[in-house]
């Protein structure tokens, strides 16, 4: 097995999914790194589209993960989210690339890495669903809240 | 023709919505919609231009599994995978703020034919066994015989005084041995917990045994020191190996690896921002939680420099920010020494967590 072929070639959206699901970096970071080592011990060395695979076996690690975390429960702190639906004329088109970056690092975990799966990975919503274990209204659900928080995120900023 | 609505249009855009056959022909004949359309894919495709600058971390290569010599081969190994999985399977979420040392030892002697999987599964399977069998009643049978297939858990005494306070621990189960020719890298977490071996005490001391679920083989291990040399000036870490024949079983050893990471002093550290987030909800209304808690931060931020910082969140039904990061020598030591009255800032004086 080839990591470096392994971690380039699926080593983000790994990270991702684990990190939608944990929301939690440093436990995303350890259950992404042994989800990547099963999965180069299962392809033993043949890293070719196993695209759909490879998103599966890390979304199961990260429920296992959640699963066994009884321990560190997390409690989200309240944030409203403001309901800053689409005009017809665009919105982010017209923010600067390096504002809308910053306003992504700057979303909380879960809906940032929803829409890194998305905008980044280029994952299909039928994809996304499959990977954090939902259905695609409910991934739905969550994409929408990650792209109303943007934008609020986006008019907070100067 | 009703327009359908803008979260309909965007699930279409994003591919999100199962029926788009109606909404693909909307758009074709809807002038309005299309417009939308256009200005959703402009914003997407500045979001998806956006999302490739944002940085993510690199996944770390894992350790490698340390080879294990002749001796030890059979063992030895089992033992340590045993080890290494408790710390990777069995516990969810560990902090690890250190990176995972990079252990290879390399032995001089040849390689040695090791037990396949299976067989160190069976070995790590009767090991247990007997461990178990030697922990439980004292009528179990002796060592040599065989015990029964599944883990039995050890009987609680039939007197039952009033137990230590938490009781909800779930057995994580047997991992499998594996074969470390086969799997030769592997991850875990480096934390220190030790937890367990405090709750087996607290039994202990009112006359009852911990039930088996309660034992964390990891955190009875880490609650010891054993006196690891500390890293030479120059290394981060120091891993050391000690070997011994093991107490439960014939022909079978024991491997600990202690990974020590170099000393610093209290001088020489940087200044530490610390946030404390402490559950109030009802469950934790006892002396012996909450108020424990409390008396631990006292004895904490009466350790700390000023220059330190703390953050104080508490949660019970809903998180709440009681004491915004400050530094120890203003509002967090004041607020720690006087246990004023709440409020939500550095400068004035901040309540203590209270349950509900």
């Amino acid at each position: 097995m080839n990591w470096d072929d392994l971690s380039r070639r699926y080593g983000d959206r790994v990270l991702l999914v684990a990190r939608s699901i944990l929301r939690d970096e440093t436990l995303a970071m350890d259950v992404a790194q042994d989800a990547l080592l099963k999965i180069g011990r299962a392809l033993n060395g043949d890293v070719r589209n196993h695209e759909a695979w490879v998103l599966t076996v890390a979304g199961n690690a990260a429920r296992d993960a959640l699963r066994r975390q009884s321990r560190r429960r997390e409690v989200a702190m309240d944030k409203d989210v403001v309901d800053a639906r689409t005009p017809d004329a665009p919105m982010l088109a017209r923010e600067s690339r390096e504002k809308v970056t910053a306003a992504l690092e700057a979303l909380p975990a879960g809906a940032r890495d929803v829409l890194l799966l998305k905008f980044r990975e280029n994952l299909s919503g039928p994809q996304i669903a499959e990977a954090l274990g939902i259905t695609i209204a409910a991934a739905w659900q969550q994409m929408s809240r990650a792209l109303k928080l943007l934008k609020s995120q986006l008019s907070e900023m100067p | 023709m009703t327009c359908p609505p803008i979260d309909t249009l965007q699930r279409f855009a994003l591919g999100f919505l199962e029926d788009e056959a109606p909404v693909r022909a909307h758009v074709a004949a809807c002038a309005a919609c299309a417009k939308r359309m256009t200005a959703l894919d402009a914003d997407h495709a500045a979001l998806a231009a956006a999302a490739k600058d944002v940085v993510l971390p690199k996944l770390r290569r894992p350790a490698s599994r340390p080879a294990l010599w002749k001796p030890l081969a059979a063992a030895a190994g089992l033992l340590l995978a045993f080890g290494v999985y408790q710390l990777t399977a069995t516990r969810g979420a560990a902090p690890a703020a250190l990176p995972a040392p990079a252990m290879a030892v390399r032995p001089s002697a040849p390689r040695q034919p090791r037990p396949t999987a299976e067989e160190s599964y069976e070995a790590a399977r009767s090991e247990l066994r007997l461990r178990y069998a030697m922990d439980s009643e004292r009528s179990a049978p002796p060592v040599e015989a065989p015990v029964t297939p599944a883990p039995p858990p050890a009987k609680m005494p039939e007197a039952k005084p009033e137990p230590p306070a938490a009781t909800t621990f779930r057995a994580p189960g047997f991992n499998p041995g594996v074969d470390t020719a086969k799997e030769t890298q592997s991850t875990f977490a480096l934390d220190v917990d030790t937890a367990s071996y405090a709750v087996a005490r607290s039994y202990l001391q009112r006359g009852m045994r911990p039930p088996p679920e309660s034992v964390r083989v990891e955190e009875y291990v880490n609650y010891f020191r054993y006196g690891d040399p500390a890293p030479p000036a120059d290394a981060g870490f120091l891993v050391r190996l000690e070997a011994a024949p093991s107490p439960f079983a014939k022909g079978k050893h024991l491997l600990r690896i202690g990974v020590r990471a170099k000393d610093v002093d209290d001088a020489a550290r940087k200044d530490a921002v610390l946030t404390f987030v402490i559950d109030v909800s009802g469950s934790m209304q006892q002396e012996n939680r909450l108020g424990l808690v409390k008396r631990s931060l006292h004895h904490l931020v009466d350790r700390l420099r000023p220059t330190d910082r703390v953050a104080l969140v508490v949660y019970g039904s809903t998180a709440r920010e009681v004491l915004t990061a400050c530094a120890s020598g203003t509002g967090g030591r004041r607020s720690a020494s006087t246990r004023p009255a709440r409020t939500a800032s550095c400068s004035a004086p901040t309540a203590w967590p209270t349950t509900g």
